[in-house]
């Protein structure tokens, strides 16, 4: 296999070190300040009430018991709470415009149209709705008082069986993730002329993000301006979205995020608690702390869908794709459509002239889906590089020798050229330091004691989006530089490669710039999600750093007492915190003394950056390759991942410590989503049944091994000024395939709805 | 640039904003301002914002937007204050004398607790029942500006000793109006708390709603992810399954009591080296209770730290460089002798 | 959760008469009651606080010597002391695993010995009030029949509750024939075999052991079994480590050469209450240590099971842990 070496981008001085998070010292000290924990005083406290019927009506909600409650303030009901001029309404709405996969503009449009639940209305639409709420001077005298509302509902029948519920007809489909249906070549005839198929159905359960963080909002009003605590992902979406509910100019609302603690897709825009919070304290004339409980982060603010992917492949004898088909059905609420994209890479990871992709939604009363990590694409590459490995041992061919034979060259979907690829390299990287060279392919055939032991791969990508951004920096008179962008800090290291960024453009130490985020005063960015943070507010910081120093240039070149007056702007350098013309020690002078000469003021330049051209003419994506080794109890059913070994081209790698972060936070997503979790839903009540972390487990400290990972070298500047493309993502795709392709092949039994319980391995 | 005489005569909110970088300052700071702001009728009270070292001393972008007097940013009055590189709020008199203080460990006094305090220093004629003791208090006449410093630097000193000892009959006056609430004296971080509480108060809500200590952090309340791991008498244990009243007389150490001043635990630096969490949310919880692990008889093996660890869930998925953190530590120590000294 | 009056017990006379009232509760750990006070499950109006009562009278919380070789636990002993103590590890090593695979090191330096063996439930329509639920309120039915009942129980269960006693000691503490003591508001001791402590749900899954108001468990005794040095606790769960048992087996074998002089069986995370298998034991009692025995012995254990919808699994699952831990304890 040849070993392509892409050349080597100029190292920059501190961008792509490992450097310790400049975050770090408060987040292990307890200093880190998150939503509920402002100090604002004479601050309530207010507990959501919710639903215990999936459909139907509040009829009546007896809440005088819970009014003559010790230190209640007010309970808020659909009959008593104020009408909010910009609520929306609930039900599915007409289809949005189609646009270039989750982040584009439909997924935009589909978070503009999600519909809360603001007690504007008395209809339950799913068990867990949030139908009232509580206000009192403390937590307890909340919680104790939303305990004595009594609810008296209209009980309708439930759509909860998904197994029966209807499909949407075609033009009610809300197109996330591209058109309903995508085709390109004949399916049906390349199915008909391959040597071998492979059709199976593939099933991944619902699931709840479960940040560790709950979701909470601390609202203060001063006359008609409104300031959020808040913990999200996208403070602008919150501002905008809460204050068309109370009919505001967006500038009337102050969101303010400094921590996240974490979010995962689910704090991408507002749910339902804001506005209630900010309502509660606008009628009650006192600030209003609102924090979900853990059962209240099942259903109120979004989850997984469930999916159920038909993939069906075709190939000629040695290998060659000849038709690909992947139906994806998934479920929805009954108050909007959302569309898990799980046949999103399926159209571009694999060069096959015959492709079909389908989605098709189920409408259930349960709690609307959203956004959550690698939406699409986690979900989809199970079905996908799952059946690519049914594939590979139909056709009795290593699955790693299957993935190359059908390599993309270009984006097979548009034709466009990939604005960078590397996955050759990245399938040779991890195959080599997993040891995959030493596989017996033969399953069950290996066996360790009592142990079974199995080895599966897959293939990882994710899109590479950028989002327009903005940035102001400011060089301050001692040298420092002060840089800010409204973006937010969810555990990705934000505020650390940001630094790095600017450091390096202004020729100065990360130590000296500090970088601020998490106020919607400060210029606009997109919220943390679809892995753009990296691509936009990234390039946004580069291109404001970048613009600063041009400056400072500037004014030092046009004063004539400047030593660098007179010379060639070409030729001059920022490094240690001087400007150097021609590398001379004579035209040489520091940031300090330039501005001290010139008015000692902060010298300050404001950037929006947005993606250019290079959007247009290039396929942008990432990838990467899993290789995983897992050890299964046959008799017990229990299944144990050692080591799991990465490898991923995600442009350049702006810090080597916290890129590695989210690979690793990605790679225990993916073990979780195929050996543990799954939300339930009581079939006949729609209650959320196991709505705690004792009962949706999610990985803990002994269900990880060793995760091994490795980047490719690569700098795109197509994506970002910066040449990044994002790495949030992409860990979790593939994960689940190479487990259950892992467990194939130490068992011989194909897995093929996750999670892969005890029973299912047990026969 | 004013110096600290300028406002005698005046109550003065001093507020020593500490070294250390904290995203969160600038609010506090504004809620102070907010805070003296409405106490209308509090004549010239003022927040006078000092910086200690570092060089992120004016706390406003747009300079125009907070009316906040810069003192200087003279270490000299830190020191006299005996606050270093702490974060630290100290309530002055119309007289000079300290009347409450706080200083250190993590960031800014609560609000609310000082606001009760400048309600007390504000009113013109302190009523008896009111009147806050402060230590080497004199009779309210003929103040130099040097009895002034020397009596604020002894009062300023005895008060940091107890902070809120100052104002618990004050706080007793505001509790809740049901027949459980108590005072509940909790010794955190070898400091004495004294707090209104019913008893169905967890140990979790007490140190994060009513002493301002929001380190330790709620992430399900059903101790069933670890989040609120704090120690008492030297255990780890989850302070949101137990409540406060029944940890009146025992040693509680929460995360804001494990550093020394400036000098980090061993722990808390392993962590930020081998980045042992992301979000940061359960990472005080992951702090404590890997701190506890290495005096508690578990092997030495990495699945050791593993299964150990395992009460503390991280949705982030840090857990290798949870694991690296604790290895690390757990071989310095070796190294030095063994014991979890910090 | 209600207000409540909380007081702190200094002595184990006052305690168990002001544990005697009406809607009382005591707390030592806490882990458990104030979990489901937090649910409203539990609405006790008066807490009595034990954990004070070791002061007085140390023996509470201490790990004794028993003439006659056998073991005295404290019911203040916390989980986390007995795990680690060294007797027990080396002559009870099923106690002691049985305690390390239970929650977590936090939950186990909280807990004591006595509470933990009367935790309820984790049954999810027992800990959700907007649920039916005999144990809860009987008579209002039983969710989990019909409903989502993969980790509901398999043997013990009644048309009224299929809840699985969810704890890892207790199936130890059975298996052995531990006995408990019990101090009672009248001044009374009182002995009890640990498998008389809990009943069966029955027609009334609102009693789930035979305690009286006011009782406390003042000591647990381990038998000086001849047995119990070689001794495991093996747990299946949906996860490596902080989880419940799926299913659960605590076995403990004498034996000569390789044939079972006699054998003790509990079985635990499928069972309505801790759960000794007399019925394994006794075809394990003279029987040679092979797979075929252990098979028998397996069968035999779960012959009498009775599986709902979601836990049919539960009944080869246990099976083949009660194999696999004879295997393992007898190799």
């Amino acid at each position: 296999m040849t070993w392509h070496r892409k050349p080597r981008p100029k190292r920059a001085a501190s961008l792509g070190q490992p450097l310790d998070r400049v975050d770090g010292r408060l987040k292990v000290t307890g200093g880190a300040r998150y939503a509920a924990e402002f100090a604002v005083p004479n601050v309530a406290h207010a507990v959501i009430v919710t639903s215990t019927i999936a459909r139907g009506r509040v009829l009546s909600m007896d809440t005088s018991a819970a009014e003559k409650a010790p230190g209640v303030i007010k309970v808020f009901t659909p009959f008593n709470s104020p009408r909010l001029p910009g609520a929306p309404k609930p039900g599915p709405k007409p289809p949005a415009p189609s646009g270039q996969g989750a982040q584009g503009p439909a997924a935009r449009g589909a978070l503009s149209m999600r519909v809360p639940t603001l007690l504007q209305d008395d209809g339950v639409r799913y068990n867990g709705q949030p139908i009232g709420l509580v206000v009192a001077d403390t937590f307890e005298h909340a919680r104790e008082a939303a305990n004595l509302v009594r609810v008296r509902y209209e009980n309708e029948a439930a759509v909860l069986d998904w197994s029966k519920a209807p499909l949407n007809r075609p033009e009610e489909v809300h197109p996330l993730g591209g058109e309903r249906t995508v085709t390109r070549g004949d399916v049906s005839q390349g199915l008909a002329g391959a040597a071998v198929t492979v059709e199976q159905t593939y099933i991944t359960p619902l699931e709840n993000h479960n940040p560790m963080e709950v979701h909470s909002t601390l609202a203060q009003w001063e006359g008609d301006s409104l300031t959020l605590y808040e913990s999200t992902q996208g403070i602008t979406s919150v501002r905008n979205t809460v204050a068309r509910h109370f009919g505001l100019t967006p500038d009337k609302v102050r969101v303010v995020a400094y921590f996240t603690g974490g979010g995962f897709g689910s704090k991408g825009g507002p749910w339902s608690h804001e506005t209630l919070a900010a309502m509660a304290a606008r009628e009650v004339g006192r600030p209003v702390k609102l924090v979900l409980t853990r059962r209240q982060m099942f259903g109120p603010v979004g989850g997984r869908p469930r999916t159920e992917q038909r993939v069906a492949l075709g190939a000629s004898r040695d290998g060659v794709l000849t038709a690909i088909r992947h139906h994806s059905k998934s479920t929805t609420s009954t108050i909007e459509d959302w569309v898990e994209p799980a046949t999103s890479q399926t159209r571009m990871l694999y060069e096959c002239p015959n492709v079909e992709t389908q989605y098709d939604l189920v409408r259930v009363n349960v709690g609307t889906p959203t956004f959550m990590r690698a939406p699409g694409e986690s979900t989809g590459t199970f079905a996908l590089e799952s059946a690519m490995d049914e594939l590979a041992y139909a056709l009795k061919m290593d699955p790693v020798a299957l993935r190359l034979k059908n390599y993309a060259e270009k984006d097979p979907e548009s034709g466009k050229p990939w604005s960078s690829k590397s996955l050759r390299e990245c399938y040779e990287s991890a195959a080599t330091r997993f040891g995959w060279s030493r596989r017996n392919p033969e399953p069950r055939s290996t066996r360790d004691g009592r142990w079974l032991v199995g080895w599966g791969m897959a293939t990882a990508t994710y899109p590479a989006r950028r989002a327009p951004a903005g940035a102001v920096a400011r060089m301050m008179p001692d040298g420092t530089a002060w840089v800010r962008a409204g973006t937010q800090e969810i555990g990705c290291g934000t505020y650390t490669s940001m630094s790095q960024i600017a450091a390096d453009a202004l020729g100065i130490t990360p130590a000296q710039v500090r970088f601020e985020l998490g106020s919607t005063d400060m210029p606009e960015n997109p919220a943390s999600t679809g892995s753009v943070t990296a691509a936009s507010t990234g390039s946004a910081i580069h291109d404001v750093a970048v613009a600063l120093r041009q400056k400072l240039i500037q004014l030092a070149l046009n004063d004539p007492q400047s030593p660098l007056h007179g010379s060639i702007e070409s030729d001059v350098r920022a490094a240690d915190g001087r400007l150097t013309a021609g590398g001379l020690l004579n035209r040489t002078e520091t940031f300090a003394a330039l501005i001290a000469r010139n008015g000692g003021q902060p010298v300050e330049v404001t950037v929006a950056s947005r993606p250019g051209a290079d959007s247009q003419q290039y396929s942008m994506h990432s990838f990467g390759a899993v290789f995983t080794e897992v050890r299964v109890d046959p008799e017990l059913g229990i299944v144990r991942v050692p080591r799991i070994v990465t490898a991923h081209a995600v442009g350049r790698i702006l810090n080597a410590k916290t890129a590695r972060s989210q690979i690793v936070g990605g790679v225990v997503w993916g073990v979780g989503m195929a050996l543990e979790e799954e939300t339930l839903i009581d079939p006949r009540t729609g209650r959320y049944v196991n709505a705690d972390l004792a009962e949706y487990h999610v990985p803990v400290n002994a269900d990880i091994g060793t995760i091994d990972t490795a980047f490719i070298e690569q700098v795109d500047e197509h994506v970002s000024s910066v040449g990044a493309k994002g790495v949030g993502e992409i860990g979790i795709t593939g994960v689940a395939a190479s487990i259950a392709n892992a467990v194939y092949h130490a068992t011989g039994k194909r897995v093929r709805e996750l999670p892969i319980r005890v029973e299912r391995l047990l026969t | 640039m004013h110096r600290l005489s300028d406002f005698r005569g005046s109550p003065v909110v001093l507020a020593f904003h500490g070294a250390q970088w904290d995203p969160a300052r600038a609010e506090h700071i504004e809620t102070y301002n907010r805070l003296i702001a409405s106490l209308g009728g509090v004549a010239g009270t003022r927040l006078l914002q000092i910086g200690g070292t570092g060089p992120w001393r004016d706390l406003s972008f747009t300079d125009a937007s907070l009316s906040l007097p810069v003192l200087a940013a003279d270490l000299a009055i830190a020191e006299r204050y005996g606050v270093g590189n702490d974060p630290a709020v100290f309530v002055i008199d119309s007289t000079g004398v300290v009347r409450w203080s706080q200083v250190g460990p993590i960031s800014l006094a609560n609000p609310t607790d000082v606001a009760r305090a400048i309600s007390v220093v504000a009113a013109p004629f302190v009523d008896a029942r009111d009147e806050v003791e402060a230590p080497n208090e004199e009779p309210s006449t003929g103040w130099t500006r040097r009895d002034f410093v020397a009596t604020a630097l002894a009062a300023a000193f005895a008060l940091a000793l107890r902070p809120v000892e100052a104002h618990a009959e004050r706080a007793a006056a505001l509790a809740p109006p049901t027949h459980t609430a108590r005072l509940v004296t909790l010794m955190v971080n070898g400091r004495e708390l004294s707090l209104s509480l019913e008893p169905r108060v967890t140990l979790l809500d007490a140190l994060r709603e009513y002493a301002g200590l929001t380190g330790s952090k709620k992430g399900c309340d059903h101790g069933q992810c670890g989040s609120c791991t704090v120690h008492i008498d030297g255990r780890r244990e989850l302070s949101c399954l137990t409540f406060a009243v029944m940890q009146e007389g025992r040693r509680i150490t929460t995360i804001e009591g494990l550093a020394t001043g400036d000098q980090l635990h061993p722990m808390q630096q392993a962590f930020i080296t081998n980045d042992g969490f992301q979000c940061g949310y359960c990472t005080s919880g992951q702090v404590m209770s890997a701190v506890a692990v290495l005096d508690e008889p578990w092997g030495p093996t990495d699945d050791d730290v593993r299964e150990a660890m395992s009460g503390n869930i991280c949705r982030c998925g840090a857990y290798p460089g949870i694991v690296a953190a604790v290895q690390e530590v757990r071989r310095a120590q070796a190294t030095n002798g063994g014991g979890n000294r910090q | 959760m209600i207000d409540f009056e909380y007081v702190r017990a200094t002595d184990l006379a006052s305690a168990v008469r002001a544990g005697a009232a009406a809607s009382t509760r005591f707390v030592a750990g806490g882990t458990n009651l104030i979990d489901l006070m937090k649910l409203d499950v539990e609405r006790p109006s008066h807490v009595v606080d034990i954990n004070d009562l070791a002061r007085r009278d140390p023996s509470l919380a201490a790990i004794t010597e028993l003439p006659g070789g056998g073991l005295r636990v404290g019911g203040l002993a916390r989980m986390r002391d007995v795990a680690w103590d060294a007797r027990v590890r080396e002559r009870y090593p099923v106690v002691s695993q049985s305690l390390l695979l239970a929650a977590s090191g936090q939950l186990r330096n909280m807990a004591t010995i006595g509470g933990n063996v009367l935790q309820r439930t984790r049954c999810p329509y027992f800990r959700d009030t907007a649920m039916p639920c005999n144990k809860r309120e009987p008579g209002s039915g039983c969710s989990a029949i019909h409903g989502i009942n993969r980790t509901e129980a398999i043997l013990g269960t009644s048309e009224q509750c299929i809840a699985t006693y969810p704890g890892d000691l207790a199936v130890a503490l059975v298996a052995l024939g531990a006995t408990v003591h019990v101090h009672s508001p009248s001044g009374q001791e009182r002995t009890l075999p640990f498998a008389s402590l809990h009943v069966a749900p029955g027609t009334h899954p609102d009693r789930e052991t035979t305690l009286r108001p006011g009782e406390l468990i003042t000591a647990i005794d381990l038998p000086a079994l001849s047995a119990a040095r070689r001794s495991l606790y093996l747990k299946v769960r949906d996860r490596a480590s902080y989880a419940f048992a799926l299913a659960s087996a605590a076995v403990a074998v004498e034996m000569d050469g390789r044939t079972i002089r006699n054998a003790r069986v509990g079985l635990g995370g499928v069972a309505t209450k801790p759960w000794r298998s007399q019925e394994a034991e006794r075809l394990l009692a003279g029987k040679p240590a092979t797979e075929a025995t252990f098979h028998a012995a397996a069968d035999a254990a779960l012959a009498a099971a009775r599986p709902h919808r979601d836990n049919a699994f539960k009944v080869t699952l246990a099976k083949r842990t009660l194999v696999r831990a004879l295997t393992e304890v007898t190799a």
